[in-house]
């Protein structure tokens, strides 16, 4: 292959997909696609590889691969004609969760077929058991929505309009879902007509053979990388709090990598059994979580093709909570998969400790008050996205107020809440004392007060990392834990489990507390100065710094030297008798 | 030498030259200048200058009938961190609104990423949280907590000295009561103290963008005055009476003085000049849809300009900080001539990111650098010469570049010609996919636009980007080197506003729509008085944000003033805007307004700056050409030398730049002076 029109033809490819990107992006209705980005393009070749991927958020790396496969094996390439549009979400069939809709289209020259453009967006609503199709006590597939195996949408240009009614008479809210598969169709349509002109421009010979030439690209360069990672197997074991159906029984992650030369293995073995409750992960969404890790530890300089994931093999028990057997629920799989993050990069820092941070705070909260205002009677499903914060990282503070993980997602403003909703933000603050005390420290959380001022609402709060820590590294704490609390208007209240129904009446009044990432290296060691700092700036309370980091810091907001010194050698030496 | 004839003055300040043009309003000749900037001082270079070419243009100082300044004193004031001190007065409760931003972290993949908040503005312990509140629909549900706002601004002022207080309350775009009483419990206490409303800054809805655009603004106001008021003075000392008029980010001109109230609409104002530059060059040879392509060393600008005018956006960044302001449309990429070429780890050939900068530069220029740039490769080709750059000042060596160069072309087993062919067309597809993200994604078909080559680099490189992109025609001004301070000399007068308003379409009637579309007119047309413009050639447009119900990215869409049924006019125009866009649209689907703007505008004045006045000379020299994949020998002729029509393959050269005219394109020189290039085949 010529290495320059390989060059050449990589930029026309990777514009493709970004245009099919912002495309879906930019007309969607779903506020998890608007605000979430929980959508991606890809262009494939025509044997099922992804040549070109615009992944806005990570946890959609190589999910759509799966999806390519299940259309292919049914509707082999020499079956399929121009204008043909397949559609699927069955997680047992080449899906993720129901809400995600792949939209693929094989992509002619002439009557050749050079490629399949793959869409997939996080829809709003698929129908099932609750409104927005996320039930946290959902406990098989059924409750969960509609369900679509692999099917064709339009045969040669013309729509089956029969799969448009069953979805319009299936879903809640059939505009705003029918709105994103059209953004969809009008994306894999984008692809069609700019691929042909490559194949016109380039030949189609040509263009296949630049294909193929970039997955061995890929390939050769995540070898390289992973050549680097010192040969061996690292085990590393995390928990989740519970599947919110089983509550206070914690599900055990267990990841074991082993590096061989340029070969990488992912073991999920260990890992706790499937879970009654919605926190499975069929293997289009572990993979993800495999993908995500692999790139951050190799670099984001290559290329992202499925040649990147050729050095890897994995294994994915089955019936456990990352290879469930059909029909286990798996809605609220994202939670799993960011722990699964965690526990793959708690495997790499006993390989290239030096390259990795300690864990971040693991989890996203998507929660939907809903509910109907009595001031215009209408009903209202208003979105929220809580983040905790950033891992601290070798030489580096961890960020505040961060998505740092396997999820990308934007915040939702208050006046935007409040704008849709009778929902009113009180407080939305950086949670203090929230980032796991270090020499470098962990991202602080977020702390949110959220008040009913009319009517009555509910919330799907699924909240994590309210029973397991965030850890810290190289002597580093862990960060607190997560923490929701009700407190009503006649001045009673409560405090939350993990993940349950919340009932909100008017004047009732939700606080949030989300936690930060763990720290890195010992606390004791983190310049005086920048502890005062962290208190000046309502990142570590007063107290916190003299107990966790040994640091005086007086009203003023400056160091006392000498209360300082005294305060940690008396720490130093605790310590020392405890070892 | 005092004569009838007046004279326009653009001025330009970069990094490291200040561009002056002095343009005879009877339509002769320009005169150029190019004077190293003062970085400690700007103005100082500005006005000696001024001088110097109002002299070398027999013009004096009370001539001159316009002066139009583009300014990077606040964009530098914000990226090398050295604004003002600066406190924040919002909200209790929302204290951390700067610090927390929106989450999404722009590499994704990077586990060593820093905050992608622009925190350094201000650090926490310099804002404070009152009470008092507005909800949603303007209504008071807590008042001003008086007192505390007297002791914020007593702390900020006394014990943290700051020069500058930035005012964010939430829903201050529905009611900004209780920030105009900051500002008067402020100015009461500490006159003199700089105060930025966010609900004059930018009254729109999402408090941490607003809260972003108004702490920026106070930042650099303090800066940016004293700078202004500065130059003023001097102007007036050195003879000029007319006011001082500065380009916004936006592409628009304004009276110096209005930027003392609102200075964070000057951040972006270098891309802006740039932007409007394209578009005057465009329109002197009758076209008004083109793609300004500016590469410069170590950066490359892709401009969209639409019937004449640079189009706008609110998406621009500073910095890597969003900024929510409105901006031309510019695509910058981190690539241009200085951009590295490598062979990676599985053997291909890559160009760029990583760029040799000014220092050491290409390898070429003997400073030093040893990897193979693009400007190396351009050389070993023969689209250089090795008498150079800058008019010979600096010459090039071509046996540096070909060690450079080996250093791929060795393990890609190829020769050094055909490495170098290699990384000027890899840079080119690079530059392509720049105007691409400005063309083809926002729904414009490029093959409709002509390229405009600006930058040292842009016309060596223009034949290929437009072959790439299916454009037919290029122009090349005459002075590609200053197209900023031209961008300056013909811009429009121009004051855009905005404000929140969200309604269904179906909700609203036309009555509704005009009040509130009169509103916002009546303000922008309000500042336009004051912004210097003659009100007899004033025009307003207005335009509203719309979207389907449900969807968060809006689109503006012009109000058409003779319709019959103007909302039902915006609905028809909004769904033919979203299939241009994004290649569907939805008939039954609900229209909701979220926004209305006016945009006052008067029009600039039209220059050319005439026909190239450099030496004549013809040669020739030994050309590669990828048609054949070998060398030829090709004629090289200076500018001024070009006859009457001319076919490629050709170089042209001038002082600040060189034309590469592939096979299968004409060039000939237009009335305005300008190089235009057609594709005649191939």
């Amino acid at each position: 292959m010529d290495p320059v029109t390989q060059e050449v033809v990589r930029y026309r490819l990777a514009t493709i997909a970004d245009e099919m990107e912002t495309a879906l992006l930019r007309a969607a209705y779903s506020a998890i696609v608007k605000e979430g980005l929980d959508a991606s393009a890809a262009v494939f070749d025509r044997l099922g590889n992804n040549i070109a991927q615009a992944a806005a958020i990570p946890i959609h790396l190589g999910c759509m691969i799966p999806s390519v496969h299940a259309i292919l094996e049914r509707w082999p390439a020499d079956t399929m004609r121009p204008g043909d549009v397949f559609i699927l979400n069955d997680p047992y069939a080449g899906g993720t969760h129901l809400p995600d809709i792949a939209v693929l289209r094989p992509l002619f020259h002439e009557d050749h077929m050079v490629g399949v453009a793959v869409t997939m967006s996080h829809h709003q609503e698929i129908g099932g058991m609750v409104p927005g199709s996320l039930p946290p006590n959902a406990t098989d597939l059924y409750q969960e929505g509609l369900r679509l195996p692999p099917m064709k949408l339009y045969d040669a240009g013309e729509p089956v309009t029969p799969i448009f009614e069953m979805i319009r008479a299936n879903v809640r809210t059939p505009d705003v879902v029918l709105g994103d598969v059209r953004a969809q169709l009008a994306a894999c349509h984008l692809a069609q007509s700019r691929v042909a002109e490559l194949a016109t421009e380039v030949g189609r010979d040509t263009l296949d053979d630049v294909m193929a030439a970039l997955l061995d690209q890929s390939e050769q360069l995540t070898r390289a990388r992973v050549a680097e990672i010192p040969d061996g197997t690292y085990t590393f074991t995390d928990q989740m709090d519970d599947d919110g159906v089983e509550v206070g029984r914690k599900l055990e992650i267990r990841a074991t990598v082993t590096v061989t030369g340029s070969d990488l293995h992912i073991d999920f073995t260990g890992t706790a059994a499937q879970a009654k409750g919605p926190y499975n992960c069929v293997p289009a969404s572990s993979i993800a979580a495999i993908y995500y890790v692999l790139r951050a530890v190799t670099g984001n300089d290559i290329p992202n093709t499925s040649g990147c994931y050729r050095p890897v093999t994995y294994t994915l028990p089955p019936g456990s909570l990352v290879n469930p057997y059909e029909p286990a629920p798996v809605n609220s799989r994202t939670a799993t998969v960011l722990r699964l993050c965690d526990a793959l990069f708690g495997a790499f820092a006993q390989a290239i400790p030096e390259r990795m941070p300690a864990a971040q705070s693991g989890q996203l909260l998507v929660m939907n008050f809903g509910g109907t205002d009595p001031a215009t009677g209408k009903p209202y499903v208003t979105s929220e996205l809580g983040m905790g914060g950033m891992a601290a990282r070798p030489g580096l503070d961890g960020v505040d107020a961060v998505e740092a993980s396997a999820t990308n997602c934007m915040n939702v403003p208050a006046e935007a809440i409040e704008m849709e909703s009778p929902v009113r933000v009180l407080e939305w603050r950086i949670w203090e004392d929230s980032g796991g005390a270090g020499r470098w420290r962990g991202g602080c959380g977020t702390e949110k007060v959220f008040e009913l001022t009319a009517g009555s609402a509910s919330a799907n709060y699924r909240g994590e990392r309210h029973t397991t820590h965030a850890w810290g590294a190289e002597g580093g704490h862990g960060a607190p834990f997560s923490r929701g609390d009700v407190r009503r208007a006649d001045g009673t209240g409560e405090s939350l489990p993990s993940k349950t129904m919340v009932h909100l009446d008017a004047g009732d009044r939700l606080r949030v507390r989300l936690s930060g990432g763990g720290g890195y290296g010992d606390p004791l060691t983190r310049p005086a100065e920048e502890v005062a700092r962290d208190v000046r700036d309502h990142r570590v309370s007063a107290e916190r710094a003299r107990e966790l980091y040994g640091v005086v810091v007086g009203g003023d907001g400056q160091v006392d030297a000498a209360a300082t010194e005294r305060t940690r050698s008396a720490h130093n030496e605790e310590k020392e008798q405890r070892a | 030498m005092t004569g009838s004839v007046g004279y326009s003055v653009g001025v330009d300040i970069g990094g490291t030259f200040t561009d002056i043009i002095v343009c005879p309003d009877d339509g002769g000749a320009a005169t150029i200048a190019k004077v190293p900037t003062t970085p400690h001082d700007p103005g100082e270079g500005m006005i000696a200058g001024l001088a110097q070419s109002l002299a070398a243009a027999g013009a004096a100082p009370s001539d001159v009938t316009s002066i139009v300044h583009g300014t990077t004193v606040g964009t530098n004031a914000l990226l090398q961190r050295d604004g003002a001190r600066i406190g924040i007065i919002t909200n209790t409760g929302f204290e951390d609104t700067l610090y927390i931003g929106r989450g999404k972290r722009r590499q994704m993949y990077d586990l060593f990423t820093g905050s992608d908040t622009p925190d350094f503005l201000c650090p926490r312990e310099r804002v404070h949280g009152v009470g008092g509140r507005i909800a949603p629909d303007g209504t008071e549900t807590a008042p001003l907590d008086e007192d505390a706002v007297a002791r914020a601004a007593d702390d900020l002022a006394v014990r943290h000295g700051v020069e500058a207080i930035a005012v964010s309350f939430l829903f201050s775009f529905v009611d900004a009561r209780h920030e105009d009483r900051v500002r008067e419990i402020v100015e009461a206490r500490h006159p003199g103290l700089v105060v930025s409303l966010s609900s004059r800054i930018d009254p729109r809805f999402r408090e941490f963008e607003r809260l972003v655009v108004t702490a920026m603004d106070a930042y650099i106001r303090p800066t940016i005055g004293s700078y202004v008021t500065g130059l003023r003075t001097r102007l007036r000392e050195l003879g000029v009476r007319v006011p001082l008029q500065v380009m916004e980010s936006h592409g628009g001109i304004v009276a110096s003085e209005l930027i003392e109230e609102r200075a964070v609409g000057t951040l972006l104002s270098g891309l802006a000049g740039g932007a409007s530059g394209a578009a005057s060059v465009g329109r002197a040879t009758g076209r008004n849809d083109v793609l300004g392509f500016d590469m410069g060393g170590t950066s490359t600008d892709a401009a969209l300009v639409v019937d004449g005018q640079p189009l706008t956006h609110d998406e621009g960044e500073i910095g890597g900080h969003p900024l929510r302001l409105p901006t031309v449309d510019v695509h910058t990429i981190g690539a241009g001539g200085g951009s590295v070429a490598y062979v990676d780890a599985a053997g291909s050939l890559r160009v760029g990111p990583r760029s040799a900068g000014s220092r050491p530069g290409p390898a070429a220029y003997g400073w030093g650098g040893t990897e193979p740039t693009v400007t190396d490769a351009n050389l070993l080709l023969g689209f250089l010469s090795e008498d150079g750059l800058a008019g010979g000042s600096l010459r090039l060596s071509r046996e540096l570049a070909a060690k450079a160069v080996r250093q791929v072309a060795e393990p890609l087993d190829m020769t050094d010609v055909r490495a170098a062919w290699g990384i000027h067309r890899i840079a080119c597809a690079a530059m392509s996919a720049a105007v691409r993200v400005v063309s083809v994604a926002r729904g414009r078909d490029p093959r409709n636009f002509a390229l405009v080559a600006c930058g040292g680099a842009g016309a060596m490189h223009a034949c290929t980007v437009a072959d790439d992109l299916g454009i037919a025609e290029i122009l090349v001004p005459a002075h590609p080197g200053v197209l900023s301070a031209y961008g300056l000399l013909t811009a429009d007068v121009k004051v855009p506003r905005q404000r929140t308003f969200q309604r269904d379409t179906r909700d609203l009637d036309a009555a509704e729509l005009r009040a509130q579309l009169g509103e916002v007119a009546a303000a922008a047309r309000a500042e336009i008085d004051r912004a210097g413009a003659d009100p007899a050639r004033v025009t307003v447009e207005a335009a509203v944000d719309a979207r389907y119900v449900g969807q968060s990215h809006e689109l503006t869409v012009p109000v058409r003033d003779d319709a019959a049924d103007p909302v039902a006019a915006i609905v028809a125009d909004f769904g033919d805007l979203h299939r241009t866009l994004y290649g569907q649209d939805d008939p039954d689907g609900r229209v909701e307004i979220t926004g209305v703007r006016a945009t006052a505008a008067a029009p600039g004045t039209e220059h050319t700056i005439g026909g190239h006045a450099g030496e004549r000379h013809e040669g020739e020299r030994r050309v590669y050409l990828p048609e054949t994949g070998d060398f030829a020998t090709v004629p090289v002729l200076s500018r001024a030398a070009v006859p009457e029509t001319l076919d490629g393959p050709a170089i042209i050269t001038q002082d600040d730049t060189t034309i590469v005219v592939r096979q299968g394109w004409r060039v000939r020189t237009d009335a305005a002076g300008t190089l235009v290039l057609t594709r005649t085949g191939g």
